[in-house]
């Protein structure tokens, strides 16, 4: 027994030295770590690092670009501590801030045009859809997936009516898939997918994002953690002004964006600047649909809570162009 | 008259890398019906490969053997083979089902149809004359080594094969169990018709088990010379005719 | 063997005492380490509110099938490469090729020729078990003693009751050891496989539940899985391979 204790209270030491050494690393930093993700949707952020904004605002700072595959990931690895700032849509965000993820919006990204596509020739709406029918989209709890629950929960008033044949596929999986003809019915896309897509014989639109929410919102936003936002305020300052920047050029300039951006997406200038002019992708830092998704999400019980501050979701310092109540304020309205 | 088995003009050899060896010259030899043979050398002296000639297991360079007047080529039910190897008993089965192995190939050998009481009603005559019987149900590992060959021996039996090869199976018991086990195989013998060919390097065993005793030297291996054994059954292995064919034996070796 | 079972639960009850202790500390964050109590609700939520179960069952008669069906294809492939050389030429040249490949790499290949879902978890669990299945059967085959091969000449076998009576029980301790490494491989295989390969709100194991936990933000949902996934192997590796190999090679005094 005596032998057992003496490994217990090794064990113990080892656990407290090891926890000790993870407080000690939170020291004053002078690294920004962003997670970048492929897609049109993400242009500004890609403007960011080829320009090199940030370097130019702070030649102190380091900045590392972190590929991820997925918001998931991203989402891990920002708990983890290892990336401060990253892109994603409105509804991941909600799901992890939802369940106590210490992390708020700072701006707003892009508006882009999403579509249901299908590869079947039998099928023009969602009614057309037998269960035999797959239909790809990232992840549960994605935006796709919500869009779809949405339109489902409006036509049909079945909000999981599709849900047993939803397949996971990232979207270039979904893409051959879908340009295959097997397996895969349709494909929930966003550009440059959806104008690959839109471009091949046989494959049509059946259902616009925007149709299927019911207005305009907006697909991707940046977030940043409440760790970073308070301990690296000035860098968390220059990111906004580099975003701000970004977004600019790229609508004022979209000619000069698109000839910086083709090699990074693999496309012609002359492609790239369609892309970016496509009707309906719209590059603003402006914040739209937040609350209908969290109506939304809060009565299908993917949210527990729906009565969230606008100060919960959004730092006071941000982009959206809404004022947040300031910390005092809050306080007092709590009060 | 042509006799039971011959073997005319046998001639074998193996290549090693090194040399060419000449395991067999020139043996020729007779075997009547029922006849109990050893076959006695040193080791090396292709005794072995002379079985397994005859056993059908591995073929002549030249020269034939002959069971009536008609060349042997194939391995068959006729020649059962018992090994001096423990590892000839099939381990995942009990004794009982190894001996049944033997009944069962037998009968489909015979286009015979057994019913599983008769299989194993003839399995058990075996086991009872090896005095095996309350091992049946025994696995082999978990019998001595003599156990294991008397099993060995019985699947053999079993077999009911007239000719019955033996290469030096009692080569791994101790003296004690082999003296045994030679008695039981004398009288094995004297009670049913076989042939039996026994290799041996022990000439005691030889002088024990045999009638006729063929001789063999190694390198070429030949016959040197095929004595008579005319010692009455039971044998006594300190009698002093037994003792006096030993040392004769000894001294052409 | 008690004490065995003695030590994993001792050593079990410390490990779960530093993890509540490390939880209840709040040195991490609850975030990404729950404590023992919300895994256990999780866990029990799961349970009765059926849905764990049949992701279990699932996940078990998949890999049931896979195995099943490995286990032909290898018992055929080594037995053809036992009696033709010819064959075992072109059966080791593909064992080569497709052992040393991870089932994962195949992903892309598997869902564009078989589309995802079931077939392609079938896919990757054959993959990966196939082929040191056939390795294990064929240096068994290659490895039993010359002697049967003499007795089956001897006794005039066919090569069918000879692959039957002697070949494969006389080689199975390598098949059960080679099915022990196909168990592992296999189950390792299937939950990463499912984790891919999954349908929102169907059925599609525990790799798939786990996967939904994760994207859901529902770490204890996680960790509850991942218990599952523990027990499970424990039950299989000790439950059922020790029960077949005390009743077969063990018994038969092949496996000291």
């Amino acid at each position: 027994m005596k032998k057992y204790l003496t490994i217990i209270i090794v064990l113990l030491l080892t656990l407290l030295l090891v926890s000790g050494c993870e407080n000690n690393e939170a020291g004053p930093q002078q690294k920004i770590t962003i997670a970048e993700q492929y897609g049109l949707a993400y242009a500004p952020v890609q403007l960011i690092k080829e320009l090199k904004f940030l370097e130019e605002a702070n030649p102190n700072l380091k900045v590392e670009w972190k590929q991820l595959s997925n918001t998931t990931s991203i989402r891990e690895s920002m708990l983890a501590g290892e990336v401060d700032i990253a892109f994603m849509a409105i509804p991941p965000f909600l799901i992890a801030r939802d369940k106590g993820m210490e992390w708020k919006i700072i701006s707003g990204l892009s508006e882009s045009p999403l579509g249901l596509m299908t590869n079947r020739g039998d099928i023009n709406s969602l009614a057309d859809f037998k269960t035999d029918a797959k239909i790809a989209l990232p992840q549960p709890g994605s935006i796709q997936h919500i869009l779809l629950s949405m339109a489902a929960e409006r036509e049909f008033g079945e909000v999981d009516r599709f849900d047993e044949q939803l397949l996971t596929m990232s979207h270039p999986d979904a893409m051959n898939a879908l340009l295959a003809g097997r397996e895969v019915s349709a494909h929930f896309a966003s550009p440059p997918y959806l104008f690959l897509e839109s471009r091949e014989e046989g494959i049509k639109k059946i259902l616009s994002g925007r149709k299927a929410f019911g207005g305009d919102f907006t697909f991707i936003i940046g977030v940043s953690t409440e760790e970073f936002y308070e301990q690296q305020p000035k860098n968390y300052a220059y990111f906004l002004d580099a975003l701000e920047k970004a977004i600019e050029f790229i609508e004022g300039q979209p000619e000069e964006a698109a000839e910086i951006l083709a090699d990074n997406y693999s496309l012609s200038q002359t492609e790239m600047l369609e892309y970016l002019n496509w009707p309906g992708m719209i590059y603003s830092s402006e914040v739209k649909g937040l609350d209908k998704f969290i109506d939304f999400m809060t009565a299908e019980a993917y949210l527990e809570a729906n009565n969230y501050q606008y100060s919960e979701l959004v730092f006071e310092k941000n982009l959206t162009g809404r004022e947040t109540a300031s910390e005092e304020e809050a306080v007092q309205n709590e009060e | 008259m042509k006799s039971y088995l011959e073997l005319k003009n046998v001639n074998k050899s193996f290549e090693t890398e090194k040399e060419k060896k000449i395991a067999l010259k020139d043996i020729n030899l007779e075997i009547k019906e029922n006849e109990f043979l050893t076959i006695l050398g040193p080791s090396g002296c292709g005794k072995s490969t002379l079985l397994k000639i005859i056993a059908g297991f591995s073929k002549t360079d030249r020269g034939q053997f002959l069971k009536e007047g008609e060349e042997l080529i194939e391995a068959g039910l006729d020649r059962i083979m018992l090994f001096q190897d423990f590892e000839q008993l099939f381990s995942w089965q009990k004794v009982i089902d190894n001996v049944e192995f033997a009944v069962k190939a037998a009968a489909k050998n015979n286009k015979e149809k057994l019913s599983s009481a008769e299989i194993k009603e003839k399995a058990l005559k075996y086991l009872e004359e090896v005095k095996l019987l309350d091992y049946q149900n025994y696995y082999p590992h978990q019998l001595s080594g003599g156990m294991k060959q008397r099993a060995a021996l019985a699947r053999t039996l079993a077999a009911e094969a007239e000719i019955m090869l033996m290469d030096e199976p009692f080569g791994s018991v101790d003296s004690q169990t082999r003296q045994e086990l030679q008695q039981l195989l004398v009288q094995l013998w004297q009670e049913e018709e076989r042939t039996i060919i026994f290799v041996t390097h022990d000439i005691r065993e030889a002088v024990f088990l045999s009638q006729r005793i063929v001789l063999m030297k190694n390198e070429p291996g030949e016959v040197i010379n095929i004595i008579e054994n005319k010692l009455p059954y039971p044998r006594i292995r300190s009698s002093r005719d037994f003792n006096q064919l030993f040392e004769k034996l000894q001294s052409q070796l | 063997m008690k004490s065995k079972y003695k030590q994993r639960f001792f050593w079990g009850m410390i490990l779960s005492l530093i993890w509540q202790l490390t939880a209840v500390s709040g040195i991490f964050s609850e975030m990404i380490f729950p404590g023992l109590d919300q895994i256990l609700i999780a866990l029990f939520e799961s349970l009765k509110d059926g849905t764990l179960i049949k992701q279990i069952g699932f996940s078990l008669s998949v890999i049931a099938q896979g195995l099943f069906l490995a286990t032909i294809t290898a018992l055929i492939l080594s037995l053809t490469a036992y009696f033709s050389s010819y064959a075992a030429g072109l059966i080791d040249t593909l064992t080569a090729l497709a052992h040393p490949l991870p089932g994962i790499a195949l992903m892309p290949l598997i869902l564009i020729w078989f589309g995802s879902g079931k077939t392609a978890i079938l896919i990757v669990i054959i993959h990966s078990v196939l082929w040191p299945l056939v390795l294990n059967l064929s240096t068994g085959f290659n490895s039993i003693p010359d002697i049967y091969t003499l007795i089956a000449k001897n006794y005039r076998l066919n090569k069918l009751e000879f692959m039957y009576k002697i070949l494969i029980p006389a080689s199975l301790p390598y098949f059960i050891s080679g099915l022990k490494i196909a168990w592992a491989r296999s189950w390792r295989a299937l939950i990463s496989a499912e984790m891919l390969f999954g349908a929102i709100n169907s059925l599609g194991g525990l790799g798939w539940y786990i996967f939904q936990k994760r994207v859901f933000f529902d770490l204890p949902g996680v960790f509850a899985g991942i218990i599952v996934i523990i027990l499970i192997g424990i039950a299989v590796e000790d439950f059922i391979f020790e029960k077949l190999e005390a009743k077969t090679v063990k018994k038969w005094g092949m496996l000291k």
